[in-house]
């Protein structure tokens, strides 16, 4: 029906003949494809999936430990057998979703296994697990987006967890915890390195992704770990004990852009942005001496990650790479709405925030609609 | 090559998982079973989705040391009579029941001080009182109760209720909790 309107509306406006529109029309017909009936019996297969679910779950209790341990291991070799098969004979998506349904398994495995023999333990040590276990997996059969978006997610979750789950912010940077705390800070920086990899990723859907992967992790800190950081009181004695934080992630951003400079993957001032975004935004708060829970500490927090997704969003827009200028333009907007819950305290304040951060947006979307109007086709 | 790492990267998390479902089992095959009296911690808010934690009510002997810090300490279990016993493991002595604190995941707190006796009432003004002596730490472990069963034992626990963890002790050092039930009578 909305092909008919639009091409009397094209008609009527003499852009094109009448003939013309018989032939779209026909060509139209011939791709259709009954997305409704698709789309009823997709609700079927989800409804018995979803019963299946919560008969299991219903009985949970009953089902033996031996049981529930052996059928999950099955369940991962049928889905790891999956990937090889549909991989062999050249069926992408179903490969794909059959990856993916192999990580979600391994995550679930090691929890079950944490249920079963009752461990206890932080969750950066369940996501750290399924990281080690699925991820050579994620990166070696991993075809499409798909495969990369859980990669470089599972990646930052674990890394965020470990990060937040360091006992005192006084701890932070203190050997044993120093190296693998430098490395956590460092897993966007490596995603991006990983990426860049020459031959290393087979094929561009999941490179492309990697290379999103600091964008991600820049929403998590935005939300998270960013006013985490500018809460908490940081001495100019601490800054200079916290700069070994930075063993991992510089040497992690060089070799992202060596590796583009040997091979260029990406336009430079779009890696720059990259690379010094998310090394900015993290590394700001553990630096900046600042007294803990100030309102000028929280704003410059803000207005950072706001600096950075701007760079990113600039160098995106002019690099012609649009989903990612989508993807910076709607984190910041994202940050933005989160301003209005941190400055509460009092109405003033609330009004204030919400005032601000209202026109803010509105000029966001504003000059987002600009740059997609003006702005080049998506690589 | 690149083959042989693609085979090995979808068999290896089904082996791994297999294999540390067989160390688990190995380890708990020899592992005495104890079964130690426990009080529930927080009186409102128990039930942390469906892992409950308790603090174990066992009696603590002998200097056992800064078990709050990073590496934990370890503690000598004995049964004697309905109680059990956590004391120091000190040298000379024979510890046939080690527990390990922090291979157990078991969460300390630092003992609250206990109440500073009242100084002088009458004489002039009164000297500043010593700091009182910490109290001994507490220890908690945290088990996975069955959905059926969680808001039984949650409620036995806020009424006061006698209960006991059912835990196994690896030869390593490891409690590895297995359910609560109520404290056998008598």
């Amino acid at each position: 029906m909305a092909l008919e309107r639009d091409l009397a509306r094209w008609v009527a406006a003499g852009l094109i003949d009448g003939a013309t529109a018989g032939r779209i029309r026909a060509h139209e017909q011939a791709l259709a494809r009954p997305v409704w009936r698709w789309a009823v019996a997709a609700t079927g297969v989800l409804s018995v999936g979803l019963g299946l679910l919560l008969l299991v779950a219903a009985n949970w209790g009953s089902i033996p430990p031996p049981l529930k341990l052996g059928g999950h291991l099955l369940l991962a070799a049928t889905a790891a057998a999956a990937v090889a098969l549909a991989g062999q004979r050249g069926q992408r998506w179903t490969a794909e979703a059959a990856l993916f349904l192999f990580a979600c398994l391994i995550l679930a495995g090691l929890a079950l296994h944490a249920q079963v023999y009752q461990l206890a333990g932080p969750s950066w040590e369940l996501l750290v697990g399924a990281l080690l276990l699925s991820g050579p997996a994620l990166l070696l059969h991993g075809r499409t987006a798909l495969a990369g978006a859980a990669l470089a997610l599972l990646a930052l979750a674990a890394a965020f967890a470990f990060l937040v789950a360091t006992p005192d912010p006084g701890m932070l940077g203190q050997w044993p915890r120093l190296l693998p705390e430098s490395l956590a800070l460092a897993a966007p920086l490596l995603l991006l390195a990983l990426g860049l990899l020459p031959g290393g990723i087979p094929d561009a859907g999941v490179a492309r992704l990697l290379r999103a992967g600091p964008l991600w992790l820049l929403g998590l800190v935005a939300f998270f770990l960013a006013p985490v950081g500018w809460l908490t009181d940081v001495a100019p004695a601490d800054t200079v004990r916290l700069v070994p934080l930075l063993i991992v992630p510089l040497p992690a951003a060089a070799l992202a852009l060596l590796l583009n400079r040997r091979r260029p993957r990406v336009p430079p001032r779009l890696l720059a942005a990259l690379v010094a975004g998310p090394l900015t935004v993290l590394v700001a708060p553990l630096i900046v001496a600042h007294p803990a829970d100030t309102l000028w500490a929280r704003l410059l927090g803000l207005a950072l990650t706001l600096v950075a997704l701007g760079w990113i969003a600039h160098a995106a827009a002019d690099a012609g790479w649009r989903w990612l200028f989508n993807l910076a333009v709607a984190l910041a907007a994202l940050r933005l709405l989160a301003a209005y819950f941190e400055l509460f305290g009092s109405l003033a304040t609330t009004g204030f925030g919400m005032v601000g951060g209202g026109l803010l947006l509105i000029a966001l979307a504003f000059g987002w609609r600009r740059v997609t109007r003006a702005g080049p086709a998506a690589p | 090559m690149i083959r042989w790492l693609r085979l090995l990267a979808l068999l290896g998390p089904v082996v791994a998982l297999a294999l540390l479902v067989g160390w688990r089992e190995t380890e708990l095959r020899g592992a005495a079973e104890w079964r130690i009296p426990v009080t529930g911690v927080d009186p409102l808010d128990q039930l942390r989705g469906r892992h409950l934690t308790v603090q174990l009510d066992w009696r603590l002997e002998g200097p056992v040391g800064d078990c709050t810090a990073d590496g934990g300490c370890t503690l000598c279990l004995e049964q004697r009579a309905a109680a059990v016993v956590a004391r120091a493991d000190t040298p000379g002595r024979a510890c046939p029941a080690r527990l390990e604190t922090r291979r157990s995941r078991l969460t300390v707190w630092p003992g609250v001080p206990e109440a500073a006796t009242p100084g002088p009432a009458e004489g002039g003004p009164a000297a500043p009182a010593p700091a009182p002596p910490p109290g001994p730490p507490r220890f908690a472990a945290t088990v996975f109760v069955p959905e059926a069963r969680a808001d039984a034992i949650d409620a036995a626990l806020r009424d006061g209720q006698p209960t006991v963890l059912v835990a196994r002790l690896t030869r390593s050092g490891r409690l590895v909790a297995d359910r609560l039930e109520p404290a056998p009578r008598g």
